[in-house]
């Protein structure tokens, strides 16, 4: 463990950050553009894969990282180490992805549309990285607004569109109101410690406490639960997700359900790594004993889990209930990293990685269906099988491995987290957690069935261009390899967690 | 030395014989007859063990593994070479020994590798099931003579009416079975009752005291209970009372198989059970009380019917069913000893009379029919007197085996069970009824039967019916009267295991009782011979004269007919009830019919059941997304309301 | 230096900001309402850091006044969620011709 952090000067840290900077820069110069002449779109793609490309490679290289281990960047409010390196990776990866299925959403079809939406992808993803770094309280709000506000602007940004407006709406409303209660209980947490740092938090907690400070803390701790539970999609806060993703435009939707879920779950356990690594292994077991965090994340995790599934049965819309899934799927994460042991945030971290992979594959065949068809009722599959027989085994690859089947690479996941279940004796929540797997296979089936099972009624046969076959291998590949050699994959998670166990 | 050997060595055989390794005849039923003769060595040579184990009372227990179920619970696979065992073993591969070089004259067949191998099969099965010490691998050896007996019954397959018979007889065996699982189930219950802890060592067949002190009413306790079940698995076996329809037809097997199978082995599977078992029986009045009684039924049942039948074998197969309820009896008294000692005997004389049975078959041209026989005593002379040897000790005349059990069964009746002593003498006088009526008739008359002209009996079919023969007169003295003062070989033998009486018989009451049991013999052999010396026409002559008497013994009391009526649902078409196959499809019926109510309401229910949980809730929730933000916006302050106070009360309570 | 209101005061006033924020969300149905409601709701969160900042000084707190940068920053986040906020309501306005959003419930299930 390493417990020092080297704090750098302000003028050091711009150095660290710099593929966020060199991203916020893109962000600002295509806005710059969308002033100007119209361009090409598939030029603008090239420029946004290069430039995340370009600050991936120098995330990856050792720009945003250094020998000595974990570097503070501007005296204690973000921190560089291995952590927020895994965070860099995904949520570049995962804009680049994105940028794709952007550019073949018809929602921003026009070119300024395009500019100024993957100008948001951009600062979106810097928002999100900040988050899985942030160890200062104030980071910590800031970057959430950050990204949920940007988030709250893609959602409506279908033109004259009913379901995106209210989606907004009702996102909005929502996501405020939730980082307001996060807010308040950030203050009392502020008041109760002094400072607003985590490393500060930290050594407050570190004696024996007074029962009115674990209240406090308590209610802090539900506070904050609540803000992060937002974004994170999962138990008391899940009542937005099904409307905002069955109104927001469907690449937005891919995009929000991977990378802000992703950001709710790093975000909070960045909290709880630095809470461990400055506390220790035996005062952060205590501290968590008497807030019974345990406890309480295991029940939301148990009850996001069943409400999802348990609504996407009745299902129709495709886009809803891929938002129902999103919910149960967070609700299984939070399982693992109830464990908040070496195993739980493992298999968290596994598990966001191939979510990401799976979730981005069914979107884009679901956006590529709803094109063909013009709805997005869930018999807008009706005999797809018949009519394109790649992508339909690619979308039952990509469900199948939602279910959790084996060899795909959503078994894996899942079995890390069963795994990490059963390592704290948790047996009842993970027979609860195999039920639900179980329930669950119902409704994905279900899509499955309209593909091959039915007939369809529409006898023209979809084409779609090679972009698009490609993005789909791209997705397929990794889906199917890693659940056959997942080593690399849980090998980089492991290294990305080593300095906290 | 390796009791093992006893039953891998038929087992192997049986493999190798099935897989055609053998074919030729000679080859295939010599390497049969070697492996059971090697057996019958094994045991011979594992003698001298059973006698020096002193105090512990003349036993020998191997145990060949360890079989390790859960991590606690384990279960012994163990041989237990002990007096009844022992006994029974003997009888097995020596009178299977005797028949396989029967079979090798009698069968004549294109291919015997299969025929061989079923028989070694049977005789492996058997042994298991005698050696092995837990109810669960005598069950295994108990199911794998149901299986040989299928095998063989129907080993002449192409004829439907084989394949009848050989289902019911292993679907009524399956019946049984079920009273033996359920009180082997019932056997682990109580012991999981009384101690707390699930062990499987209360299937191994020793005495436990502590068994009976199991719970119940009165006297109906769960021992009772479990007695009744296991009695019901021993008359699948044995074909008691209820069910016992398959043993006539099973006769549609091969003769050796009927010999070996139907009167030597499988059947008195049950009563080696019921010996082993005999606490339990013990333990509970009614139980004993119930075995009693339908023993009693069935011998006076199998005695009645057989005096009617036309053919050979069923004469036989009644013949059958009505001694084993003689040896029924003896457990229902509580004289095992005396049952196994019935067991031996009756094993070799009915032995004999089937391979006599057989060797006139074969001399007719395959005729069965004792209405067109007769008058075969100067055909096959030796064959005669061998008949008549059997037909003797059959109803018990001195000095053949037979009479010496008969004697003392009817002896522990006379002392303790007047009225059933009566009946069971009842039984004697139609035993020596019909048997005498068989012999007459067969051998007798003048009328001449059809017969092969050229035929001898070959040696391989004479040397085991002359071996049985001699056994005949030897057997019976190893239990004498003891009045006679001559060494008790056989009861002191059992009493190591079993409560036996040795001993003290009062002389007078002994002579007494064999006195009466031959005069009623004697009255059943005169009037036999009155009637039928001359052929079968007093059949005719009691068929006019009491018509209905006549056709109610002759159709078996319609048994047939009520249970077809009880439980065959659909007449299609007209059908007959004396048909072969309407009891196994009732019954196949009957399961049917009652698994798919299961299937349909209790499966499928629990199912849809399942399924509708999640719907329901579904549907629920759905409610709750309502669309209206701030709908959604009170759920939340409201539960996270309630829910802080709940933890906050929770963990101020934790804290202090 | 002993003032008038101590620190409970502030966070009594807090505590009623951030309730009547919360039932102006709660139960208002215009959606420009339910903005000035989230507002509340900011404010008292700032508020809370202000007071904390002020009555309740760390030692490891360089500036001294942690706390009241932080509100700076709430306003200016909250700032930007109103505008947000308010270019969303703009937009719904141009589909749904009203603001009242109780009848804005065409996404349910």
């Amino acid at each position: 463990m390493i417990l020092n952090i080297w704090q750098s000067s302000n003028l050091e840290s711009l150095w660290y950050i710099l593929p966020e900077l060199l991203l916020l820069g893109g962000a600002f110069g295509f806005l710059t553009m969308s002033l100007f002449t119209p361009h090409n779109r598939r030029n603008i793609l090239a420029w946004a894969i290069l430039i995340l490309l370009t600050s991936l490679f120098m995330a990856m290289s050792g720009v945003g990282t250094s020998a000595e281990g974990r570097v503070g960047l501007f005296s204690g409010l973000l921190v560089v180490d291995a952590f927020s390196m895994y965070a860099k990776v995904f949520f570049i990866l995962s804009s680049m992805i994105a940028s794709f299925f952007f550019y073949q959403s018809k929602t921003f079809g026009s070119t300024k549309k395009l500019l100024e939406t993957l100008a948001f992808l951009m600062v979106l993803t810097v928002g999100l990285c900040w988050m899985a770094m942030s160890v200062d309280l104030l980071m910590t709000f800031i970057s959430l607004e950050m990204v949920s506000i940007l988030s709250y602007l893609l959602v409506a940004s279908k033109p004259k569109d009913a379901f995106s407006s209210e989606a907004g709406l009702k996102y909005i409303l929502f996501g405020a109101v939730a980082s307001g209660i996060m807010l308040f209980g950030l203050s009392f947490l502020f008041g109760m410690v002094g400072a607003s740092d985590y490393a500060a938090i930290a050594r407050h907690l570190q004696g024996d406490l007074h029962t009115t400070e674990i209240l406090v803390l308590f209610f802090s701790f539900i506070c904050i639960l609540v803000g992060f539970g937002f974004k994170m999609t999962i138990f008391p806060t899940q009542m937005w997700v099904p409307d905002v993703y069955q109104g927001a435009p469907t690449s937005v939707t891919a995009f929000l359900s991977v990378s802000s879920k992703a950001g709710g779950f790093l975000i909070f356990m960045r909290l709880l790594i630095e809470l461990k690594v400055h506390l220790g292994s035996g005062a952060f077991e205590s501290l968590i004993a008497q807030i019974k965090m345990h406890e309480i994340l295991v029940f939301f995790g148990v009850m996001s889990m069943i409400i999802g599934n348990v609504s996407a049965l009745k299902q129709k819309n495709l886009k809803r209930l891929m938002a129902y899934s999103s919910i149960a799927h967070a609700g299984f994460i939070l399982l693992g990293l109830s464990c908040l042991g070496q195993d739980g945030f493992f298999a968290v971290l596994f598990y966001l990685f191939v979510y990401m992979l799976m979730n981005f594959g069914a979107f884009y065949i679901i956006h590529l269906r709803v094109i063909d068809t013009g709805n997005d009722h869930i018999d807008s599959f009706r005999g797809y099988g018949n009519q394109n027989i790649w992508m339909s085994v690619s979308m039952t690859i990509f469900l199948l491995s939602m279910i959790g089947l084996p060899p795909f690479s959503g078994f894996i996941a899942k079995f890390y987290v069963f795994k990490s279940l059963l390592s704290q004796k948790y047996y009842m929540t993970a027979l609860l957690g195999g039920i639900n797997t179980a329930i669950a296979v119902y409704y994905y089936m279900k899509i499955i069935k309209w593909m091959f099972l039915k007939d369809g009624n529409d006898p023209e046969i979809p084409r779609y261009g090679k972009l698009a076959r490609v993005y789909v291998i791209l997705l397929l590949v990794p889906v199917i390899s890693l659940g056959i050699y997942w080593k690399p994959l849980i090998d980089w998670v492991e290294a990305s967690l080593s300095f906290v166990f | 030395m390796y009791l093992f050997y006893i039953i891998i060595l038929p087992l192997i055989t049986a493999v190798l014989l099935r897989w055609h390794v053998f074919d030729n005849k000679k080859s295939a039923g010599v390497i049969a007859c070697c492996s059971v003769l090697g057996s019958f060595v094994v045991v011979l040579l594992h003698t001298r063990y059973l006698f020096m184990a002193g105090d512990s009372g003349a036993m020998y227990f191997e145990k060949l593994w360890e079989w390790k179920i859960l991590p606690d619970v384990t279960m012994p696979f163990g041989l237990r070479l002990d007096a009844i065992s022992y006994v029974m073993c003997l009888l097995v591969t020596f009178v299977g020994f005797l028949i396989h070089v029967y079979s090798l004259g009698y069968m004549k067949l294109k291919e015997y590798s299969r025929y061989f191998s079923y028989l070694n099969l049977f005789v492996a099965m058997m042994l298991l099931l005698v050696l092995s010490d837990q109810l669960l691998f005598m069950f295994i050896g108990w199911e794998g003579v149901g299986l040989s007996s299928f095998l063989l019954i129907g080993f002449y397959h192409q004829s439907h009416k084989n394949m009848n018979a050989a289902k019911k007889a292993f679907i009524v065996n399956r019946i049984g079975d079920l009273g033996l699982l359920l009180a082997m189930i019932l056997l682990l219950a109580i012991y999981f009752l009384e101690s707390g802890q699930f062990s499987l060592s209360v299937l191994t067949l020793e005495t436990k005291a502590s068994l009976l002190q199991a719970p119940g009413i009165g006297d109906f306790t769960l021992i009772g209970i479990v007695g009744v079940l296991l009695f019901f698995g021993v008359c699948g076996k044995s074909a008691q009372m209820p069910l016992y329809m398959w043993l006539p037809d099973a006769m549609a097997g091969p003769t050796p198989v009927s010999a070996l199978m139907h009167a030597a082995s499988m059947v008195t599977a049950g009563i080696y059970l019921m010996s082993r078992m005999h606490f339990i029986f013990d333990g509970s009045v009614f139980v004993s009380h119930l075995v009693m009684w339908v023993g009693v039924i069935t011998a006076l049942f199998g005695s009645t019917v057989a005096i009617f039948q036309r053919d050979i074998k069923k004469i036989l197969a009644f013949s059958t069913i009505s001694q084993l309820g003689y040896m029924t009896l003896a457990c229902g008294i509580g004289a095992y000893g005396v049952a196994l000692f019935h067991v031996l005997t009756h094993g070799v004389f009915k032995a004999l009379l089937f391979l006599s049975a057989g060797d006139v078959i074969k001399a007719c041209k395959g005729n069965q029919d004792i209405y067109l026989m007769g008058n075969l005593r100067h055909k096959l002379p030796r064959t005669h007197v061998m008949f008549w040897m059997g037909a003797l000790s059959l109803v018990g005349i001195f000095p053949l085996a037979g009479y010496f059990s008969k004697d003392l069964i009817l002896f522990h009746l006379f002392t303790n069970h007047f009225g059933v002593y009566l009946l069971a003498l009842l039984g004697v006088f139609f035993t020596s009824c019909y048997i005498f009526r068989l012999l007459y008739l067969v051998f007798y008359g003048n009328r001449q039967a059809d017969t092969n002209q050229e035929y001898r009996t070959p040696i391989t079919m004479l040397f085991p019916m002359v071996i049985l023969s001699i056994l005949l007169l030897m057997l019976g003295w190893l239990w004498v009267p003891s009045f006679l003062h001559l060494p008790e070989v056989l009861p002191e033998f059992f009493a190591t295991v079993l409560p036996v009486e040795l001993g003290h018989h009062l002389v007078f009451k002994e002579l007494i009782v064999g006195l009466i049991s031959t005069v009623f013999a004697a009255t059943g052999f005169f009037l036999a011979r009155k009637f039928f010396l001359y052929g079968p026409k007093a059949d005719f002559w009691i068929a006019k004269r009491y018509p209905r008497f006549y056709r109610l013994l002759s159709h078996q009391y319609y048994l047939d007919e009520l249970y077809y009526k009880a439980f065959v649902f659909e007449n299609h078409d007209d059908r007959d009830p004396n048909e072969d196959n309407a009891f196994t499809n009732s019954v196949l019926h009957v399961v049917a019919v009652f698994k798919g109510l299961i299937d349909r309401y209790f499966i499928d229910g629990l199912v849809h059941w399942f399924a509708w949980i999640p719907m329901f809730l579904g549907s629920v929730y759905a409610k709750i997304q309502n669309g209206q933000i701030q709908s959604y916006l009170r759920w939340i302050t409201m539960g996270s309301l309630i829910s802080l106070l709940y933890w906050f009360l929770w963990i101020s309570k934790a804290g202090q | 230096m002993p003032a008038l209101f101590s620190l409970q005061s502030y966070l009594l006033l807090s505590a009623m900001l951030f309730v009547i924020g919360l039932i102006i969300v709660l139960t208002k149905n215009n959606a420009i309402q339910i903005i000035m409601g989230i507002e509340l709701i900011f404010n008292a969160a700032a508020i809370n850091f202000v007071a904390f900042s002020c009555f309740r000084p760390h030692l490891l707190d360089t500036l001294q006044m942690s706390g009241q940068v932080i509100a700076i920053f709430v306003i200016v986040v909250a700032a930007a969620d109103a505008c947000a906020a308010l270019a969303i309501i703009l937009s719904l306005f141009r589909v749904f011709k009203t603001t009242r959003i109780q009848n804005i419930n065409r996404l349910k299930g």
